[in-house]
């Protein structure tokens, strides 16, 4: 492994960079602007890619302007950072409960998530759409908290329990999610049927500030949750010994964790699989520190998500399959081989 | 027999009639009981007589049919993986045959009532198969956790399949959201007639294996020892498994969770021998659906929750409460 | 290693100094320690012995920091420990428990790198001061030469030496380490306790749990042997290992002999046909 070192401001800033893994995130940075253009272009109104580019730079028709700019482009960039955000809180819950197989999706975090903005808005019908992340969030902590006073007790088969407990936790929330949609008006219903199959098919300028907001929050998280997270893989004892506060940087990385999949679920709905496979495709991809690891993940969910709602539109016409699909279709297969491998080693 | 050991199925069986008796006199037209045995017993051309004799008897006989195969079906597999979690949902049943019948019906144009329980039987042994194939690569599974998760993982798979065939066929996506949710509401007496012979070749085949099961809750060694084959043994549990859930799934769809909530309330009160798990299973799964399905057409009415949503959120708990028990 | 003694014995005196006053522990329902007093020394190796559960590990585990006192205290170099802020700890005392993770595909040096966080910030990652203390461990501890291979690929006793290189990246006055030799075939914990004995001859103060008792009389300065969650003996390997101290501690009907070679004392139990 190459490490190129950067040093800067009298030594106070002294970075390791891994170069085979800078190299990934340009390469990765490279296909997500691919995927932009791409999903710029497709659709039921197929525009080239020099008139997509000048639509964004305001020289096209007004008809391509209008479709590139107010609904492709807000989608794509939807897209791009609800599978980022996944990514992200997939990898924080994976280092926090060091259980390679945790997911937001797979442990009900999610769907907790997505229990309440179904409440949301079947309930008060006239909240504004803004409230559905703080709400997403509390039926998100909610869950997490639930699975961790379930699970806790002797650390012996603690991360057992803990997947096991929250796999029955999402089956609970999901039925009751269906449990208030038959009780809501159809309209609604409906509305709310569409977003729980993660679709970010709707999404508008209003979601994409949202997200610019949640990913800021996100990078100054990754920032200050990289080296715990590196001592964390040492186990609580060692992490204690090596001076960090092991209970506190726990349940900052959860809190973290639920707070960045509860900001992607309220606009894109409970995609699955992406914030589990997202960081082991990232591990693969390139070997680093915790740091860049969570840029790497951040990319490939990106690259995920934004992938599959391409995926979705230009694969089934106009049946408008749900990204959120396409991911469980590529992703449950990819979850059954990791877990292969982290069962067999665990057996042996 | 002693007096105490008739007590308890003698029990069950009351409840039995009084959950028929309920079933079919509740709901958004709230019959008598005396107007509903009326019509059972001679008939007539009344609007009473009507609903009693062609929506709830039928609806009443698929619930005690779907909910006995179930909960024998999640006994069996209990008794033959030696896995306390075991059930046709968890295990990727339910979502391989619900995947085979929207495939049927869409792709193939099968809708005749008679091919409902060979499509989803067809279905239920492939979703186990994979989990089954999944769960020994990845080491035997002698844990909780492995086929679970290998049921988790087939389950998200076959189920976005189902969704996108139904997203691909709009016209039977209405008919079919209903049913996919577990649910007895299109069940009339036709479909209760073909399905009824699946439901019984199972639960015989049940009967005949449950002492068997008994011995190899004891390990394969012990059992073998004891003159148990235990790879027949097992075939013949996973036939009458995959029997009972396709008569489960041709009725009421995907109902989660009911082949684990009863086997283990049952062990609560008839012990763990599976000669007297397995009767008394059936009679309490007919029961627990029985009254699921009543409770789905009066809590809400006039909407209608699906049976299956009421038995994943009684079950999810205690899946929950299991896994805090065991592991 | 001469360089790496020069490091730390120049303070050690104060700094390396552990003083436990009336410390007392729950663990769930269990009295884990009851008014515990004991006093650690700079250039010394202290061996805590006792039976399975009479509160060893605990003593280890709440002086690192890792499990909280119910009550009493523990010094560090003269400051309370509960004063000093999770970092500054880290920089006086290193902790190895006894059966660390094994991260997946983590590379020797990587290991011994995380040694070195409670001397980095959080945008400065490396500095010649980072470099020259790793491969002081890693030369230290006898694993330079693999310092490139995944530790996974490794034998059990490489590996528990790969741990205690990370420990000793730390660069801090005082080791503590539960039951290091645990698991590991007799020559290797031989290694191990000579590399934990010249550590404390260059004027650390290392700390051990164990529990095979001739390996502690053999290398230990120093021996505190509990029971019940007291301690019941302490001294020198001499003045402890009695027969009447075994019987009491460990319930043990041995016979003491003087190894003719060192004269240290070593145990045969009494073995009735």
């Amino acid at each position: 492994m190459r490490v190129l070192r950067v040093s800067t401001l009298g030594h106070r800033v002294a970075l390791e960079v891994p170069a085979r893994a800078a190299t990934a995130l340009a390469l990765l940075c490279g296909l997500l602007l691919v995927l932009l253009l791409a999903s710029l272009g497709t659709g039921s109104t197929a525009i080239g890619l020099g008139e997509a580019l000048s639509a964004l730079a305001g020289s096209a028709s007004d008809r391509a302007t209008l479709v590139a700019t107010e609904f492709r482009l807000p989608r794509a960039l939807t897209a791009l950072m609800a599978g980022g955000l996944l990514a992200v809180s997939g990898a924080l819950l994976q280092g926090t409960t060091r259980n390679p197989l945790a997911d937001p999706a797979l442990v009900g975090v999610s769907q907790g998530a997505g229990l309440a903005v179904i409440v949301l808005v079947v309930l008060v019908p006239a909240a504004s759409d803004a409230w559905r992340a703080p709400a997403a969030f509390g039926g998100g902590l909610a869950v997490a908290g639930v699975i961790l006073a379930l699970s806790g007790g002797e650390a012996r088969g603690a991360q057992v329990r803990f997947l096991l407990t929250g796999i029955g936790l999402a089956a609970f929330l999901a039925a009751a999610t269906t449990a208030i949609l038959t009780y809501g008006r159809i309209t609604e219903a409906h509305e709310a049927l569409g977003w729980l199959s993660g679709s970010v098919r709707a999404a508008a300028w209003d979601e994409v500030r949202r997200l610019v907001l949640a990913t800021l929050a996100a990078a100054l998280l990754c920032a200050m949750a990289a080296r715990p997270l590196a001592a964390l893989r040492l186990g609580e004892d060692v992490a204690t010994g090596l001076g960090h506060r092991v209970a506190r940087v726990r349940t900052g990385l959860l809190v973290a964790s639920v707070a960045l999949a509860s900001a992607s679920v309220a606009v894109a709905g409970p995609v699955t699989f992406v914030g589990l496979l997202a960081p082991h495709a990232a591990r693969r991809i390139a070997p680093s520190g915790p740091g860049l690891h969570l840029a790497l993940t951040w990319c490939v969910g990106a690259a995920l998500v934004m992938g599959a709602d391409l995926a979705g539109r230009a694969a089934f016409g106009t049946a408008h399959v749900p990204a959120g699909l396409v991911t469980a279709l590529v992703g449950a297969p990819c979850f059954a081989l990791l877990m292969l491998r982290t069962q067999r080693k665990d057996g042996s | 027999m002693t007096g105490r050991t008739l007590a308890a199925p003698a029990a069950l069986g009351l409840l039995l009639l009084a959950a028929l008796g309920w079933h079919v006199t509740a709901g958004a037209h709230a019959v008598p009981i005396g107007a509903a045995l009326d019509a059972l017993w001679s008939g007539g051309d009344s609007y009473e007589a009507a609903v009693v004799t062609q929506i709830r008897l039928p609806r009443a006989l698929g619930a005690v049919l779907a909910g006995a195969a179930l909960a024998v079906a999640g006994a069996l597999m209990q008794g033959a993986t030696r896995n306390p979690l075991a059930e046709p949902g968890l295990f990727g049943l339910l979502a391989g045959a619900a995947l085979a019948v929207v495939a049927g019906q869409g792709l193939f144009g099968i809708d005749t009532p008679a091919a409902l329980p060979v499509l989803a039987a067809a279905g239920a042994a492939g979703g186990a198969a994979m989990v089954l194939v999944l769960t020994l690569a990845a080491g035997g599974g002698a844990g909780l956790l492995t086929p679970i998760l290998a049921g988790a993982a087939v389950t998200a798979f076959l189920a976005a399949l189902t969704m996108l065939l139904n997203l691909l066929d709009a016209r039977s996506f209405e008919d079919l959201r209903v049913w996919l949710s577990g649910s007895l509401a299109g069940v009339r007496m036709p479909l209760v007639a073909t399905v009824a012979p699946a439901v019984a070749v199972g639960g015989a085949l049940a009967l005949a294996v449950a002492p068997k099961l008994t011995v190899l809750a004891l390990g394969d060694e012990t059992a073998q020892a004891l003159g148990v084959r235990v790879g027949r043994t097992r075939a013949a549990a996973f036939a009458a498994v995959v029997a009972l859930t396709a008569g489960a799934v041709a009725l009421a769809g995907p109902l989660a969770f009911v082949g684990l909530t009863v086997p283990h309330a049952a062990r609560l009160v008839f012990g763990t021998g599976y000669a007297r798990l397995v009767p008394a299973s059936a009679l309490l799964g007919a029961v627990y659906l029985l009254a699921a399905d009543t409770l789905g057409r009066t809590l809400l009415a006039p909407a209608e929750v699906s049976a299956g949503i009421l038995t994943a959120l009684v079950g999810a708990p205690v899946f929950v409460a299991l896994i805090r028990a065991r592991a | 290693m001469a360089d790496a003694a020069t490091a730390t014995s120049t303070a050690s005196d104060i700094s390396g100094r552990i003083a436990v006053r009336g410390l007392s522990v729950r663990r769930g329902d269990t009295q884990a320690l009851r008014d515990v007093d004991m006093d650690v020394a700079p250039g010394e190796m202290t061996v805590l012995l006792g039976r399975n559960g009479c509160g060893k590990s605990t003593l280890l585990r709440a002086i690192a920091g890792v499990l909280r006192p119910g009550a009493g205290t523990v010094e560090i170099g003269g400051v309370p420990r509960a004063r000093l802020s999770a970092r500054k700890a880290a920089r006086r005392l290193a902790f190895l428990p006894q059966a660390p993770i094994l991260p997946e595909g983590m590379r020797v040096r990587d290991l011994v790198a995380q040694g070195r966080h409670p001397h980095r910030g959080l945008v400065r990652h490396w500095s010649a001061a980072d470099d020259a203390a790793i491969e002081r461990a890693l030369r230290a501890t006898d694993v330079a030469d693999f310092a490139d291979r995944p530790l996974d690929a490794l034998s059990g006793g490489q590996r528990q030496r790969c741990w205690i290189a990370m420990t000793l990246a730390q660069e801090t006055p005082i080791l503590l380490l539960d039951e290091p030799t645990t698991w590991l075939d007799l020559a290797v914990q031989l290694d191990i306790m000579r590399l934990l004995a010249r550590l404390a001859r260059e004027g650390r103060t290392v700390l051990v749990v164990l529990h095979d008792l001739n390996l502690a009389a053999a290398f230990a300065d120093r021996i505190v042997m509990l029971r019940e969650g007291r301690v019941d003996a302490r001294g020198t390997p001499t003045e402890v290992m009695t027969e009447a101290t075994l019987g009491r501690v460990f319930g043990l009907d041995a016979q003491v002999i003087a190894d003719p070679r060192t004269g240290r004392p070593v145990c045969l139990p009494r073995i009735a046909a």
